[in-house]
């Protein structure tokens, strides 16, 4: 697949949130064709992207994928399993959603390599990233973060998002061997807490900023 | 009517709207430098990381089958080095020890300074008797007085003088390929002490390249080639290229040595020493059998590289089984 299903699945997400933002179409947030739009938006990057398809190649031909193993993001899964044991409760509905956010976190991050390979490279020839670069990829990895978000809730309308940054977190870490730029970030060190405990705080500034609980369903009343 | 439920409905929606409007907005802003990357991208760059491994892959294992073809058509003397050096000993870490011509125009002052250095057992006072010539005039004299203070620094597990002082003999110019092989050396055995194993691979590969006749690089890239194949994760082209350099090393470290019970003691290292189910080693213990002469163990060691199931990736795997295989079949 050639970089221009970056730029394709790029705009699929630029148009979809767009959508999602109008007036209108808030007033009825049901809407099925948007639901569509939506997860075609998550499938374009899975199904496109350049680094996702490298791994999936390597997984085909029997190759060692260049993934870190997921021991390295214990943390983050630690992360996913908090909120079942803290509640007390894991059904299927949680599973799903739980699986949704991967889906949409796992597009976040083929998106962010992608994006990544393709612009820096011809930014630092020599390969090692100055301070404006590796500011520059934190940038762009918390855009696709807050883009994946955004998708996540239009997914998930009831709201609940505690595991989007801990998938989101966890794709990054075990992405680095593969993701050559990554390691100016140095995102694995620390067994992934420092970059885990960033998109955790990145996701409560954006609940406080949206006006909802952090990472909490809104209350459900019935009908008057 | 709205009920309460559809009122916070409602008011979710709100939130999401504004924070995808806020995330289209950012992502927009994205979009310059995506089309300025595609517009500064090669031609070709619909392949990205798949078709360099693809190629890598079909490299190694064009290198594999032709390593094979030579080795049934010439036996394992296709692995010996070609001794173009008359004066080659086995013996000697350094270009100097190894190929006795090359130190003879030396002169008289540089030659016993380097020998009372050599005499004395402070390793202080071999720097500082050596240290004045790091900067002689004669380009040999230079490259050996850095080249045995990094050694004394090895010796003394300081690596990171030993690595810099082993870079400033690299920097030295217009030498023949055997010294620059002592300078690779030292950067190799750096590199495998602090167990940073890639770099250690790489600068031992280039020491061994410069110098086939450097018995001591071959004998460390060996051992690195070795735990290098011990890890997991690592790709067909890898695994493919390091067990045959490990075979090409087999082959020529026993005639480099001429002793050819070199053969029975590789074998044993990587027949006791890999425990765990790894083919390449087993094969490597098979061939040093084999070629030494000992052909009940030799089958053993290939019957176990042929049900190996260790930590190599599947097709590496499996070609490593296949010569296994072909190697025991004729012993039977």
């Amino acid at each position: 697949m050639t970089a221009l299903g970056t730029l394709f699945a790029l705009s699929l997400w630029i148009l979809v949130l767009g959508w999602a933002a109008r007036p209108s179409v808030a007033g009825h947030p049901s809407t099925p064709i948007l639901s569509a739009f939506t997860w075609c938006a998550v499938a374009a990057p899975l199904a496109a992207s350049p680094f996702w398809l490298a791994r999936l190649n390597e997984w085909q031909t029997a190759e060692a994928v260049t993934l870190a193993g997921p021991e390295t993001a214990y943390l983050c899964l630690w992360a996913l399993v908090l909120r079942p044991l803290l509640v007390q409760r894991f059904d299927g509905a949680q599973l799903v959603a739980s699986v949704s956010q991967a889906l949409v976190a796992a597009a976040a991050v083929g998106l962010a390599v992608d994006i990544g390979d393709l612009v820096f490279p011809y930014w630092s020839p020599s390969g090692s990233p100055g301070w404006v670069e590796m500011a520059a990829f934190a940038l762009l990895i918390g855009i696709l973060f807050v883009g994946g978000l955004a998708l996540a809730q239009q997914i998930d309308a009831t709201g609940g998002s505690w595991d989007y940054p801990a998938w989101f977190a966890g794709f990054l870490v075990i992405s680095h061997p593969a993701a050559s730029w990554s390691s100016a970030l140095a995102l694995n060190q620390g067994d992934g807490l420092w970059v885990l405990s960033a998109f955790y705080a990145l996701a409560a500034a954006i609940h406080v900023w949206q006006g909802s609980a952090p990472f909490g369903h809104p209350p459900r009343q019935g009908s008057a | 009517m709205r009920s309460i439920g559809d009122l916070v409905e409602v008011g979710g929606a709100d939130r999401r709207r504004r924070l995808s409007g806020l995330a289209a907005l950012a992502l927009a802003a994205l979009v310059p430098w995506v089309l300025w990357g595609l517009l500064s991208a090669p031609v070709n760059n619909d392949c990205d990381g798949a078709c360099a491994a693809d190629g890598d892959r079909e490299a190694a294992l064009a290198a594999w089958q032709h390593f094979w073809s030579d080795l049934a058509e010439r036996g394992e003397t296709a692995l010996h080095p070609a001794a173009a050096d008359p004066s080659l000993r086995a013996a000697g870490d350094t270009a100097f020890m190894r190929y006795r011509n090359l130190w003879g125009s030396i002169d008289r002052d540089a030659r016993e300074a380097f020998q009372n250095a050599a005499l004395s057992s402070d390793p202080d006072a071999k720097v500082r008797l050596l240290h004045p010539w790091t900067m002689a005039a004669d380009k040999h004299v230079r490259f050996r007085a850095r080249l045995e203070i990094a050694r004394i620094h090895l010796r003394r597990r300081d690596l990171a003088a030993a690595e810099a002082m082993a870079r400033e003999a690299l920097a030295v110019a217009d030498l023949v390929p055997a010294i620059v092989a002592d300078a690779y050396f030292v950067l190799g055995a750096v590199a495998f002490e602090a167990r940073d194993l890639d770099r250690a691979e790489e600068a031992l590969a280039r020491a061994v390249a410069a110098d086939p006749g450097f018995w001591d690089a071959r004998q460390m890239h060996l051992a690195v080639l070795a735990e290098q194949l011990g890890q997991p994760r690592q790709g067909t082209a890898p695994c493919l290229n390091r067990t045959r350099e490990m075979i090409e090393h087999l082959g020529a470290l026993p005639a480099l040595a001429e002793d050819r019970t070199q053969y029975r003691d590789l074998a044993d290292r990587f027949a006791l020493a890999s425990p765990v189910d790894n083919p390449a080693l087993a094969l490597l213990a098979g061939l040093g059998y084999l070629w030494s002469g000992d052909l009940g163990r030799a089958r053993d060691a290939l019957t176990r590289a042929e049900g190996a199931r260790g930590p190599l990736p599947g097709p590496c795997a499996d070609q490593i089984r296949d010569q296994a295989r072909a190697y025991r079949a004729t012993l039977e």
